[in-house]
């Protein structure tokens, strides 16, 4: 019996006994009820949160990137000798960085480099940590004793949705197969860990509405059931492993030349400066929180926002450079003459993400930006 | 909101006049009068759209291009359950069988119990208004009673429903790109979801006004066993059809008269009937061919070969294939985008003979299958029980923890809301 089967079978077997178990002769208590239903949710947590994370979501998507992520550095030769550039974000990432080819063009630059994109569709900041921290957990120890004398920069994706509320898409896809378990007590904790920094800064928010959040963000991610949520989705359907996905064609929503009579419009009227408040008190927690999580590791942290057909991107990432975080630095981003090059209805799904051919021109800018700043600002 | 504070203030004031005049002609009138309005309301939230959209084609087809455009007008939520409560309550009064109500606060609860307000059951008012008056007391019987069936409904929507509702999307979207095979498989994933998508809002909304210790009666009673049309009508929306047969096919003659008249009653109440799921011919040709079918049961009730072959267990093995057969075909128009998908489908489903699974996109069979076949052939059959507390209470926490496990993530309507 395959797992999809599985997954039909366990909630039919629930039905049938909710059909056939009936109460006993006594009337029976709501109380006892409510306790063994704690009981029996207390219990499943406490086992999820016992068992290794790689037990419970052996094939999860986002086991299998780390998984590839980790072929990857034992495949690159002397990584260790070279900086390691780990890259955190969002979909716009993931099919708009040919991580491949970012490394090809930083060594024809004379700047050999090993890339490894931790991007994931709709993940939001705590979900890329977790990725990064799987993939250094994953590491033998002699291995991460290499990543720990390497020069590894931490280079972060601008995106105003995820960074103005870093438990962004709290829904999660069932096809996203998403590993992330936040009701899992350990995780939880961590969650509310990089929570409770803003809670302290900011008294007008009560204590209640950070429980909810997380309360909702733990029933929506279905108790982190991750591989096991897609039982609508066909075995066959061709598993994720690689960090990077080109895109085809465009999304039946997005009108390129909308798109870009906008972005135009928004290029005349918006000075360079601009009212806009900076980055987000819950993003500068969590960001906080990751440095403090990945001190041990990461030498330098670092910026970059992709090219954008969207306005209000373009306006947060100005904000975003205005005001961004001590001892960080980050990647300029395209200049006018570089957004133009790229104004082709071909380059682009929608307003955020590329095509595959797209993609290739956003790397290839992103390899010049990088260039600039490894050989300036992060030597080791 | 406005509007059901409008339907309850007119239901009030209706109901205190009607048993002001009750037994007079005048009672008649404000009768018409008050469930008119009703109708209207309903009326033009529900069908302005498709009324102006016939007639916009009418004209065009004569050469005439108004200048007037569609209007899209948003149906309120739970319009047509509500109305229907409160033309059900007007009636009651009217015939006498229901009390006036005077308070005003139950008037709006009965009109707006928030656990059926936007998908029915539609509460009949000699039944449900009683209980708002009365004292209660709390039975955790009733509650854990309550419960369990909100557990039920749960499973049904959450998990079964829902998870069936993305491949079925799928194919009845864009039909044309799919195999026959593929095409019977969106059917019958069809077939069970409208299933556990009303049945689970419906058992949920009993499950939870049973744990405020209110009863509503049953809504399903596992349709798909039906073995007759006739029976089906009796197991599937059950407040639907009885609404219909109490308020619409008995007014209008109901079984008295000759043959044809009866026929011509059941015909236009089902006719009616599919017309009050949607504005749209899909929903007219589903309540035509229900009612067409009904007409033929009925004949063939009272003929010879009928009580011939009524203890006939071969009979009536192939009385629930036909039926259910009948049923699953229905469901086509009632789903499809338009009625030319509709046609395209019945042409698909009719070269299924020669179609093979190789050719089918993959589509999960058992999903489709087991949990439907579980709850027609083995849920409700009352042969035995295991009566035990600790393994009730057991039960009840796991069947919520698979519930919670496996239900489908992100945005998935009851399919009934939209009517």
């Amino acid at each position: 019996m395959r797992d999809s089967d599985l997954l039909v079978v366990i909630p039919t077997l629930a039905l049938l006994a909710l059909a056939f178990v009936k109460p006993g002769p006594q009337t029976p208590r709501v109380g006892v009820a409510a306790i063994v239903c704690v009981a029996i949710f207390s219990a499943f947590l406490e086992l999820r949160a016992i068992l290794p994370d790689s037990m419970l979501w052996p094939t999860s998507e986002v086991a299998r990137r780390v998984n590839w992520l980790h072929d990857h550095l034992r495949k690159s030769k002397d990584w260790d000798l070279h900086p390691v550039i780990i890259m955190a974000g969002s979909s716009a990432t993931n099919y708009g960085v040919d991580t491949d080819l970012l490394e090809r063009l930083l060594r024809e630059r004379g700047l050999p480099a090993t890339v490894l994109s931790f991007c994931m569709p709709g993940a939001n900041h705590l979900e890329r940590l977790y990725m990064i921290e799987s993939f250094l957990t994953g590491l033998t120890a002699q291995e991460q004793n290499q990543f720990a004398q390497a020069n590894v920069i931490f280079l972060g994706e601008i995106f105003d949705a995820y960074d103005r509320n870093p438990l962004y898409r709290i829904e999660k896809e069932a096809s996203t197969e998403r590993a992330v378990m936040f009701l899992n007590p350990k995780n939880a904790w961590e969650s509310w860990s990089a929570y409770r920094v803003l809670l302290n800064e900011n008294s007008n928010l009560p204590d209640w509405s950070m429980a909810w959040l997380l309360g909702e963000h733990a029933l929506m991610n279905r108790f982190a059931v991750g591989s096991y949520s897609s039982m609508r989705i066909p075995k066959s359907k061709k598993r994720k492993t690689a960090p990077f996905f080109p895109l085809e064609g465009a999304k039946s929503t997005f009108r390129y030349e909308e798109a870009v009579a906008t972005l135009e419009k928004f290029e005349g009227i918006a000075p360079k400066q601009n009212g806009l408040s900076p980055t987000h008190p819950q993003w500068d927690a969590v960001f906080s929180y990751t440095r403090e999580r990945l001190a041990s590791v990461v030498d330098h942290y670092g910026f970059y926002a992709l090219p954008t057909l969207e306005p209000s991107r373009a306006k947060y990432v100005r904000a975003f450079r205005q005001s961004k975080p001590d001892g960080t630095f980050v990647l300029r981003s395209a200049t006018p003459q570089e957004i133009k090059s790229l104004l082709n209805s071909g380059f682009w799904f929608d307003g955020v993400h590329p095509t595959g051919i797209g993609a290739e021109k956003f790397t290839s800018l992103l390899a010049v930006e990088l260039d600039e700043v490894l050989r300036k600002e992060v030597s080791p | 909101m406005g509007l059901l504070l409008f339907v309850v203030v007119i239901c009030h004031i209706g109901g205190l006049v009607l048993a002001r005049f009750h037994g007079s002609r005048k009672a008649t009138m404000c009768l018409y009068l008050f469930c008119g309005i009703q109708l209207l309301l309903l009326a033009y939230f529900k069908y302005t759209g498709f009324f102006m959209d016939q007639l916009l084609g009418v004209a065009k087809g004569f050469g005439i291009s108004p200048t007037w455009t569609t209007v899209n007008i948003i149906l309120p939520v739970g319009i047509s359950f509500y109305i229907f409560q409160a033309i059900s309550y007007l009636v009651g009064v009217f015939r006498g069988v229901v009390k006036p109500e005077a308070n005003f606060i139950r008037m709006g609860v009965y009109l707006g119990f928030f656990p059926h307000l936007v998908a029915g059951p539609i509460i009949h008012a000699a039944s449900f208004l009683p209980q708002l008056s009365s004292r209660r007391r709390f039975d955790s019987g009733v509650f854990l009673e309550g419960w369990r069936k909100f557990a039920i409904g749960f499973l049904y929507k959450s998990v079964f429903a829902d998870n069936l509702a993305g491949p079925v999307d799928a194919i009845f979207r864009d039909p044309a790109a799919y195999s026959p095979i593929s095409v019977f498989g969106g059917c019958l994933g069809f077939y069970g979801q409208i299933y556990f998508d009303f049945a689970g809002y419906s058992l949920m909304a009993i499950g939870v006004a049973n744990m405020f210790g209110y009863f509503i009666p049953d809504n399903f009673n596992h349709p798909y066993r039906a073995a007759s049309v006739v029976d089906f009508w009796r197991r599937w929306h059950i407040s639907l059809s009885t609404w219909l047969r109490d308020y619409l096919y008995i007014p209008l003659g109901g079984n008295r008269g000759p043959r044809w008249m009866v026929y011509r009653n059941l015909f236009i109440t089902m006719f009616l009937g599919g017309l009050w799921h949607g504005a749209s011919w899909n929903f007219v040709v589903w309540g035509v061919l229900h009612g067409m079918a009904l007409c033929l049961n009925h004949a063939w009730n009272e003929s010879s070969s009928a009580v011939r072959l009524a203890e006939s267990r071969t009979f009536k093995v192939f009385s629930l294939l036909a039926t259910q057969a009948f049923v699953f075909l229905c469901w086509v128009p009632f789903r499809s985008q338009s009625f030319a998908d509709t046609l395209l489908i019945f042409q698909k489903l009719a070269s299924l003979a020669a179609s093979t699974l190789e050719a089918s996109k993959p589509f999960p069979w058992l999903l489709a299958l087991l949990p439907l076949m579980a709850d027609t052939f083995l849920v409700g059959q009352g042969r035995w029980a295991w009566r035990s507390n600790p393994a009730f209470y057991v039960v009840l926490a796991v069947s919520f923890l698979v519930g919670l496990l496996f239900m489908h993530i992100g945005f998935a309507p009851f399919i009934y809301f939209q009517f």
